[in-house]
This record gives structure tokens, sequence and C-alpha cells, in this order.
């Protein structure tokens, strides 16, 4: 039965592995658009100086 | 329900409401998935015939039920968008399809991993198995089909449609095991007569489902406010433009 816990461990790190991707993902996105609307605000002052 | 739909389908609202929930949200997250881990590699037992790769029941079923959780709230949600033309079920669906197929990836790949030591096999085309399967290409269609349209509108409303097609999907999913003769197993915990699965086996199981359901809801208010951003930037972009 000890040679199965290699599917186990497999198992666990693949379920770990994907939700972490997904949550690195949204995080990323979010970053990503809250910067875009920063630069946009930076953007806009500028010109209107 | 429909009130508090109506409280935070304004933007402002929402971001409040993401803010402060989040913490609580991510902090819970951790805690039920720490304790579940806890739980299910070393304070249960292992099954007396599957042994040790029983283990992989504390995963697959949380994210199997996550995988129909998810869908099942899509499909309200595509109620509320297709009845009431409500804005926040728009970005509610469209923002928890990419959960829900990671989920049910989840759910389909540690299947494959459990069934390859207790059946002999990797993958079989059995009616439970297939129509997982099916709801994993409906939400990879959903994903692509809400994206394809430059109305978002539009893309908001085929989703929908799509979203209620595919619910005839659910209960086949749930059912399928006592329709048909299948070689997955029928169910131990969700049942008319009361769950048959021990004590011991079902602490794991729920600690890992409730971690689950936490990191849904986390990372759902992430992708709402990204959305509600990206809205707001696109505006801001066609508002400088005229």
């Amino acid at each position: 039965m000890e040679d199965h816990l290699i599917f186990v461990y497999s198992a666990y790190c693949f379920t770990f592995f994907a939700l972490f991707i997904i949550g690195v993902k949204s995080l990323l996105a979010f970053k990503k658009v809250n910067k875009d609307i920063y630069n946009f605000d930076i953007e806009s002052n500028n010109k209107n100086i | 329900m429909k009130n508090i739909f109506n409280f935070l389908a304004n933007p402002s609202r929402f971001r409040i409401f993401a803010k402060n929930v989040h913490p609580f949200s991510l902090i819970g997250m951790f805690i039920f998935i720490f304790i579940g881990l806890w739980f299910s590699l070393y304070n249960s037992p292992p099954d007396y015939q599957q042994g040790e790769t029983v283990r992989i029941m504390y995963v697959h079923v949380p994210a199997a039920w996550m995988a129909m959780m998810v869908y099942l709230s899509m499909t309200i949600m595509s109620i509320f968008s297709l009845v009431w033309r409500h804005p926040l079920a728009d970005i509610l669906s469209k923002c928890s399809a990419p959960i829900g197929a990671m989920f049910t990836l989840i759910a389909l790949v540690t299947g494959s991993i459990w069934g390859k030591p207790t059946w002999g096999t990797w993958w079989v085309w059995d009616a439970r198995l297939t129509s997982v399967f099916i709801l994993f290409l409906i939400y990879m269609g959903h994903i692509a089909l809400v994206r394809a349209f430059e109305d978002e509108y539009k893309g908001a409303r085929a989703g929908a449609i799509l979203t209620l097609l595919g619910a005839f999907n659910l209960p086949i999913i749930k059912f399928s095991v006592d329709w048909w003769n299948t070689l997955h197993q029928p169910a131990s915990v969700i049942k008319l007569d009361g769950p048959s699965i021990h004590i011991d086996m079902m602490v794991p199981l729920v600690l890992m489902a409730i971690g689950f359901l936490f990191f849904y809801f986390s990372f759902l208010l992430i992708n709402v406010q990204t959305e509600l951003n990206h809205r707001k930037l696109k505006k801001l972009f066609i508002k400088k433009l005229n």
C-alpha cells in the first residue's frame, strides 16, 4: 500500500498547484487593472495641467 | 436576496463590501484548508480496503461539490440576469466560471489519479465521469463565449443562455450513479437516508469543503473587483475619446 502514497501526494500537489495558479492569476489581473486606472488618472491630470 | 443584490449593484457599495469582507474570507480559507489538510493527511484513518489512497477523497470530493455548487450559483445568476437584467449577476457569473472550471479540472484529475490504484485504470467513459467532463466543457464554452463579444451585454446574455441550457447536466451528474451501472461509487454523503461515511472521514471532508468554499468566495470578490475596474477603465477611455 505504501507504493500508492505517490498517487496521494500527486493528487494533493495537483490540487494546490491548480488553486495557486488561479489565485495568482486573479491577483495579477487585479493589480494590473488597478495600475492601468492609476496610470490613466496620472495621464489625464498631466494633460489637464 | 433580490434586495441584497440591488444594494450591491452599485459598484462603490460593492467595493466597500468586498474590502470589508475579503480579509475575513481569506483568513477563513487559510484556517479551514490548513486544519483540513492536517486532518486529511495525518489525523484520519486509512480505509480498510483502499488503504492510504482514500486520502485523495478529501480533495477530490470537495472539488467535485464546488464544481457543481459554482455552476448552480451561475445558473441562479443567469436567471437574475435574463429576468431582471441585473448587471451584477452578469459579472458574478462571468467571474465564477474560471474558478468553477478549475474545480472541475481538479475533480477530474484527482479522480483519475484515484482511479488508477483502485480501479486499475486512469479513465473510463462511465456516466459520472463523462457528465463531469461535459460540465468542464460547458465551463470552457462559457468562458470563451462571454469574452467573444465586443458588447459585454450581448456576451453576458449568450453566456446566461448557455448556462441555463447546461444546467440540465447537474441532475445527470448527481443521479448518474443511480440511473446507470457505473464504475464510480454511489453517493455516500449527500443522500436521502443520511451519510454512510464514518465521522473520522466526514470531518476532514467537511473542513476541506468549507476551505474550498472560502477560496471560491475570496477569489470571486477579487475577480468581480477586477471586472468592475476593467469596465470603469473602458468607460474612462470612451469618455476621453469623446
